[in-house]
């Protein structure tokens, strides 16, 4: 069953000569890793603000766990979580406190114990009192990655997770993934980082000025462009020769 | 509880935040004890400032001494008569006020005294002859017996005026004595008598007192602290369009609006739990201002602030101000993209309001365009709320209009951020 559905969906911003989306037809099973891939302003933030139902489409059906976005996005959204590429957390506060704080923001009562173990899983349990100001680029990636699945989400939508931090992090980050997706979430997963793509994910759709302009499983695209990796089928399909 | 939550936020952010602490609640306190404190002298009476005048007496006379002897009397005035140890002289006097060192000279002419008797003579001769007492005297062809005061430019208007005022008084003083002496002198000549006349205080026939519009409080009148401390706690409160739009577009930046967006439901608590913090931060700075015109400027040698009895309605007041000042910080966030753009439009157009609110000066002194448009600023409706509260003792029935203002703009401005916010979203 698919957890997400598009279907001829086209979005254009009023007062822009081009839509950003355009005729996107997209389906991801539930349980499935999907690599979302393109340049800036291609449309992967506008197809996700509508997947959440934060934007509406101007036209064409989107489905979401069988729930239209548009008319039910809270319910939706209680049931995604998005890691966007923005740090997106409150930098006086501590590790700790910003954790707190979301969960109440979801409507959870926070469980010092439960926050305390995420940390550690990700390395984090030793600066919970420090204020996240003083983190690192891969301290603050971990912890937004924590925030975002608070609320134990059953799609998880992920814009350059691993954007800016160190080998160690970015190893923690795609291991959560991982066992993430064994039990059973799906996963969105946009990066610049193609080779990362290649490993975590099962299909990969690209996109270019909107348009879906070629999608499939990873071994199957690097058959089809004869090739061993993403970043030519990429090149090849958009006709770009600027890396992505 | 979200909304709880967001208020917690909020309250560590700032209290982690020394620089936004100083900005809302030390720098307010600095600026209404520095106002109040320099203009304080402008809002006094002049005679309440000792003031040095330059003096230089030429008649030697009985008006000469009259004039500087009530002046220096007066407790308001300290005349100098030398300059380095040298006596000064009407040119030396003059160098005094037009090189700056001091900013006025009185000059009494010579035979001032002389002229003066020879000029009240031909009155009471004149009167006397009406009656055919005394032969018509000849008219008199001589001009007046001039007092020079010469100010320096750069002296205020209205020290000018109080300064030129007392001294017209004290002349007019002379010379009603100098006319009532020469009039008794006429009737003793008249009759033959040599007893001595009694002199009539004319100074009392006439007396021009004020009071005020309402039997309430004693010794209260507009000074210094009661303009300037509900004045500027209205600067501050507005003020916090900074703190707050500059917060409100940080997290928009930096994508926390958005996570929030993302969080079902949460949206509406999270930007209800702002609103209602800085709500009560504006409320605190309100109590933080009248606390200073209560306890600190007293201490400072300036009169306490008096606010009345009406403890209700000065929470009213406070919450309406602080609900619209709010409201505002919150329309200001919504209307701008970049943290630059929203804290540039929002200073600016506070200190224009406070201008024109009667912040700075009050309303009834500005020209009457500015009186005028001051009906449309909210910190004039915040003053004027206090004013009604603290001076004018007026019952709540007349404070309604002032807070339904306040209440509909800060309403306004809600509607128009919620607008704003969600148009700002959907780009």
């Amino acid at each position: 069953m698919a957890a997400i559905t598009l279907d001829k969906v086209t979005k254009q911003y009023a007062g822009s000569p081009k839509p950003a989306v355009r005729d996107l037809s997209l389906a991801i099973a539930r349980g499935e890793v999907y690599g979302l891939l393109g340049h800036n302003g291609a449309g992967k933030s506008t197809t996700v603000m509508m997947i959440c139902g934060l934007l509406q489409a101007g036209s064409g059906a989107i489905s979401v766990f069988g729930m239209n976005p548009a008319q039910h996005g809270p319910s939706v959204r209680s049931r995604v979580g998005v890691a966007t590429q923005d740090i997106a957390l409150f930098p006086s506060l501590t590790g700790m406190e910003n954790l707190q704080y979301l969960c109440r923001m979801y409507g959870l009562k926070p469980d010092s114990h439960q926050l305390m173990a995420l940390l550690e899983r990700f390395g984090l349990s030793a600066d919970a009192g420090k204020k996240v100001d003083s983190y690192s680029g891969g301290m603050k990636r971990r912890l937004n990655l924590i925030a975002s699945v608070l609320h134990d989400p059953e799609l998880l939508i992920l814009d350059e997770p691993t954007a800016g931090v160190d080998v160690q992090s970015r190893a923690m980050i795609i291991a959560y993934l991982r066992e993430m997706n064994t039990k059973g979430m799906t996963i969105i997963y946009s990066s610049h980082i193609l080779e990362e793509v290649e490993k975590l994910c099962q299909r990969v759709g690209f996109m270019s000025e909107g348009v879906l302009i070629e999608q499939g499983l990873t071994a199957d695209l690097l058959a089809k462009y004869h090739t061993d990796s993403l970043e030519s089928v990429y090149l090849t399909v958009s006709g770009k020769s600027i890396s992505i | 509880m979200k909304i709880l939550a967001t208020i917690w936020k909020e309250f560590l952010t700032l209290w982690r935040d020394p620089g936004g602490m100083a900005l809302i609640f030390l720098m307010p306190v600095l600026l209404v004890t520095v106002m109040s404190l320099v203009e304080d002298v402008p809002f006094r009476d002049y005679r309440h400032f000792n003031f040095d005048i330059v003096s230089v007496n030429d008649d030697h006379d009985t008006l000469g001494d009259f004039i500087e002897q009530t002046l220096a009397s007066s407790g308001s005035f300290h005349l100098v008569k030398e300059y380095e140890g040298k006596p000064l002289t009407r040119e030396s006097g003059m160098d005094l006020v037009s090189s700056g060192h001091y900013r006025a000279f009185l000059y009494i002419p010579p035979h001032a005294t002389q002229r003066l008797n020879g000029k009240t003579t031909i009155v009471v001769q004149a009167l006397m002859s009406g009656f055919g007492i005394t032969d018509r005297p000849a008219a008199d062809s001589t001009g007046a017996v001039e007092i020079k005061v010469v100010f320096d430019p750069v002296i205020q208007v209205n020290v000018k005026q109080s300064l030129l005022y007392a001294i017209e008084k004290i002349v007019a003083g002379a010379e009603n004595k100098v006319l009532m002496a020469k009039f008794s002198e006429q009737v003793k000549k008249m009759t033959g008598s040599n007893d001595t006349m009694p002199q009539p205080d004319l100074s009392k026939m006439i007396a021009v007192t004020s009071e005020r519009s309402y039997e309430g409080f004693d010794e209260l009148a507009m000074n210094s602290v009661q303009h300037n401390v509900p004045a500027w706690a209205m600067f501050a409160m507005f003020f916090i369009v900074f703190p707050l739009a500059g917060n409100f577009i940080k997290e928009r930046e930096d994508g926390s609006l958005l996570r929030m967006r993302l969080i079902a439901g949460s949206r509406f608590h999270f930007i209800a739990g702002k609103y209602v913090f800085y709500f009560f931060v504006c409320l605190l700075q309100f109590v933080l201002m009248l606390s200073v015109g209560l306890f600190l400027l007293p201490l400072l040698g300036l009169p306490a602030l008096v606010i009345g009895d009406k403890l209700l309605y000065i929470a009213l007041a406070a919450t309406c101000i602080s609900l619209a000042a709010t409201a505002y910080g919150m329309a200001v966030a919504g209307a701008f993209r970049t943290h630059h753009q929203a804290l540039t439009f929002g200073a600016i157009s506070v200190v224009l309001l406070a201008a024109i609110g009667g912040v700075w000066v009050p309303v009834y002194v500005l020209p009457h365009a500015l009186q005028v448009a001051s009906n449309v600023s909210p910190l004039s409706w915040g003053l004027e709320l206090c004013n009604d509260i603290f001076l004018r003792h007026t019952g709540f029935v007349q404070l309604v209009p002032q807070m339904g203002k306040l209440l509909g703009f800060a309403a306004g401005c809600l509607g128009l951020a919620y607008f704003l916010q969600n148009r700002q979203s959907s780009r």
